[in-house]
């Protein structure tokens, strides 16, 4: 599955997209100047000869260089990797439990004010632009009511960043025992982390909803309740008969968000991975992209695999 | 550590500058065009002399092209013929490394220009600097294959950038030997500023050079900060967590200008926003076509549409700012005009054409689409074509000049007419994107370009702007401004042509 993500990324920016030659030329360079910085790339070879050789590389770890910065493409990704962790995973863990709960809670009071409100905000939450509610929430939180972090980054300027040991400012933070810096960089959390969390529970929790309905709308469910089973133990079979298809769900979501998290990482000025990745993209810079977009693959990788773990173990029938 | 720089008490925030720009420098080659690189590079690398500028009553500087000061150089004499310079260096000029200015390093620099072939190589061509050699440690000689007016003005650009190649060649291999790969990531100048610490896709930190001899700038430290949400950047501002924010748009800029937590400040630049017209490709290889379409530009609402009645209309190829700068381009709004043309032309019924554009710039897009609305009135029928900016500026390129109409913005870097004319219009010109070739202005340009007597040299800049504005290849539109948004404190920019800001001007009036 990797290899054939790779071969298509390969593929697609080398016929669909412009290389960053002429970016690396500058706008007054002439024409055989082009063609010796297109050679030092590699673009003149045939396009087969590029892919092996860049295969080769990739089978060893490396992704090569990125042609804008000159540094090696996995050097450029790590960190930025850890910066959109920190932001992804608290988010998808609040999202995702923020989500979850009030899907299955809407589907136990169907048809209820507290279902059609859950419903509505799952709605806005799915239909409000990613771009709009993040410099909607800097105005208001930043701007006018003043409690909201600058939106310039993880840390303000006043605090130094911690000596890197995870890349994590937070976790770096903490282990450092620097508590300013920790108090810091959790304000600077707090507004894209919730701004995320809201759009990554917006479709769990519609989609929980319909699963939940489902397992209680089912036979069994219906059995148990006219064998006289208490409320509490209803809800308990409901909930376990819905956790496998919504953590596979919830799985999509993430692999999901990977890619979506780059505009607010603009927004937020973040410094993260998918920033840096459509900067990539819109520079023409082959071998970040080509990194970006494995990256994302081995990400999605790793995620469903976890969840088949975790699906396996909550559900018996299927070890059979 | 260098972000200790960046501590919170007031005093030491007084003299941190706080800049929000489109993107933190990916590369520090100011040869190369990635976005932050020039923006920043500007203020690490000087020249051997710089622009006088006065001041005026208000505060406001304004550079004199036509009066150029030492600046590395302490002095210069020539020849009578104006082929050979001998420059002498500073003494007191030494790099944050602690090693002083020698000719050899400009020697060095010149020649690494001239073989890379990309920025500073073109400006050693136009230049014409065909030798450039170190008499002795201090003295420095370029030899030009003709006189040029613009030598000076282009020796006071950051760019063939002046290395520190005592400490730059420390890093050289065997597969980098002029350590182009260290010089991407670290900085070698001998300017106001030098890098201190380069976090990709955040931030780069510069201190000033501690050997820096001139009078020490302000601002002790910048911190240039990638923030590329541009209602951000003007948050930020009003905010007072920075103190620039560049790149704001026309329009936040408007609402900007009576808002007491910023100030506003702008000159017209040398980047028009202009048409192209590929002169190659029917059928804009008729002139009249060309003649046509501008006149059928409503101008005035152009101005109002897209750049808020903030442009200055463009008359010429040249800006304003050129000595010699005449209103070649007397074409108004008269679609019956443009359409008595296209009939003359054998377009009685109309023509197809296709205008494409991408999103370089600010304005490009809506201009694109107004320009379209416009030219429908007058018979042509254009098909719109948005494309992706690398595709885009591939196809606008002169080296590919495969786009047949389309938007664009040149930025001179020499206020010298000669300079423009050979970027731009000239046969050969790298920056020729219309393909326009025509003997005779190539001749007019070749003469204004070795031309000593003023008035001679005046003439024949006035011809080469009347010749090229008759022919129509770039239709200019307006100078949307450089615009300087920063706190209310902020005083002391000096536009330069290169239309970045050189941080060692500025100051703060507390």
């Amino acid at each position: 599955m990797l290899l054939g993500v790779v071969l298509v990324t390969f593929l697609l920016i080398r016929i669909g997209t412009r290389d960053a030659s002429l970016m690396l030329a500058g706008p007054f360079a002439d024409a055989a100047m082009l063609e010796r910085i297109r050679s030092n790339l590699g673009l003149d070879r045939p396009l087969y000869e590029q892919f092996f050789i860049y295969v080769g590389h990739l089978v060893q770890g490396d992704f090569g260089l990125s042609w804008i910065s000159g540094r090696p493409v996995i050097d450029e990704i790590r960190p930025r990797l850890v910066a959109t962790m920190e932001l992804l995973l608290p988010a998808f863990a609040i999202g995702g439990f923020a989500g979850a709960s009030l899907g299955i809670a809407s589907a136990f009071r169907y048809g209820s004010r507290f279902d059609h409100t859950s419903r509505f905000l799952s709605l806005l939450g799915f239909s409000v632009p990613t771009y709009w509610i993040g410099l909607m929430a800097i105005f208001l939180f930043y701007s006018v009511f003043g409690i909201a972090a600058a939106p310039m980054g993880r840390i303000g300027m006043a605090s130094f960043p911690p000596m890197p040991v995870t890349g994590s400012v937070l976790i770096d933070g903490a282990l450092a025992g620097d508590w300013d810096v920790v108090i810091d960089a959790l304000h600077h959390l707090a507004l894209p982390v919730a701004i995320l969390a809201v759009i990554i529970a917006a479709p769990i929790l519609k989609h929980s909803r319909v699963i939940a309905l489902d397992v209680i709308n089912s036979d069994y469910v219906s059995y148990a309740r006219s064998c006289g089973l208490p409320p509490r133990i209803v809800r308990q079979i409901v909930v376990r008969n819905s956790l496998a298809p919504i953590l596979t769900l919830a799985g999509s979501e993430l692999t999901g968000t990977l890619a979506a998290v780059s505009l607010l990482e603009l927004i937020f000025a973040w410094g993260g991975f998918g920033q840096w990745g459509l900067n990539a993209i819109l520079s023409g810079d082959f071998a970040a992209v080509q990194g970006y977009v494995a990256v994302i693959a081995l990400f999605s990788i790793g995620v469903f695999l976890v969840i088949d773990l975790l699906v396996l173990w909550l559900e018996p029938r299927t070890r059979s | 550590m260098a972000a200790a720089a960046f501590c919170t008490t007031t005093a030491a925030i007084a003299q941190n500058l706080v800049i929000a720009g489109v993107s933190a420098p990916t590369s520090l080659d100011p040869d190369v065009w990635t976005p932050g690189t020039i923006e920043t590079m500007v203020n690490v690398y000087e020249g051997l002399v710089q622009y006088g500028y006065t001041e005026g009553p208000d505060g406001t500087r304004t550079i004199n092209p036509t009066d150029i000061k030492p600046l590395l150089a302490e002095s210069w004499t020539s020849n009578e013929a104006q082929t050979e310079y001998v420059f002498k260096l500073r003494p007191d000029v030494v790099s944050p490394y602690g090693n002083r200015l020698r000719a050899q390093d400009v020697v060095w620099s010149w020649n690494l220009a001239a073989e890379r072939k990309q920025t500073g190589g073109f400006l050693r061509r136009t230049a014409a600097v065909t030798n450039v050699e170190a008499i002795d440690d201090s003295h420095v000689k370029f030899t030009l294959s003709a006189p040029r007016r613009m030598f000076l003005q282009i020796l006071a650009l950051y760019t063939p950038h002046i290395i520190d190649t005592t400490e730059a060649l420390k890093h050289a291999t065997a597969e980098d030997p002029n350590a182009l790969a260290w010089l991407k990531q670290n900085t070698a100048g001998f300017g106001a500023y030098h890098l201190t610490q380069l976090r990709p896709g955040e931030a780069a930190m510069f201190e000033v050079n501690p050997n820096y001899p001139f009078e020490k700038p302000y601002y002790k430290r910048v911190m240039y900060r990638e923030v590329p949400a541009p209602a951000n950047r003007v948050a930020l501002l009003q905010g007072g967590d920075v103190a620039i924010a560049e790149e704001v748009p026309l329009d936040q800029i408007v609402s900007l200008i009576d808002d007491k937590r910023t100030k506003v400040t702008s000159v017209p630049g040398t980047a028009s926003a202009s048409l192209r017209i590929n002169v190659t490709k029917p059928p804009f290889d008729n002139k009249l076509v060309r003649q046509a379409v501008a006149w059928a530009l409503d101008y005035d609402a152009l101005n109002q549409n897209v750049f808020r009645g903030k442009g200055v209309r463009a008359r010429s190829i040249l800006a304003p700012a050129n000595t010699g700068y005449v209103e070649a381009y007397q074409y108004d709004h008269d679609p019956e005009k443009a359409k008595a043309l296209l009939a003359e032309a054998g377009f009685k019924d109309g023509v197809d054409i296709t205008l494409e554009y991408a999103a370089a710039w600010w304005w490009e897009e809506a201009l694109a689409i107004q320009i379209a609305d416009q030219l429908q009135k007058s018979s042509f029928r254009v098909d719109l074509k948005k494309l992706p900016n690398a595709e885009m500026a591939a196809r606008r390129n002169a080296t590919e000049r495969s786009s047949p109409f389309f938007l664009h913005s040149a930025n001179a870097f020499a206020l010298d007419p000669t300079y423009s004319f050979s970027l731009q219009v000239y046969s050969s010109g790298v920056g020729n994107n219309t393909g326009y070739e025509k003997p005779e202005f190539d001749k007019l340009v070749d003469e204004a370009l070795v031309e000593k007597d003023d008035a001679k040299w005046l003439d024949l800049v006035a011809q080469a702007q009347q010749m090229v504005a008759e022919d129509a290849p770039v239709i200019p539109t307006y100078y949307p401004g450089t615009w300087f948004v920063s706190a209310p404190c902020i005083k002391g920019n000096l536009w330069q042509p290169h239309n970045r800001v050189m941080w060692r001007y500025l100051s703060c009036a507390e």
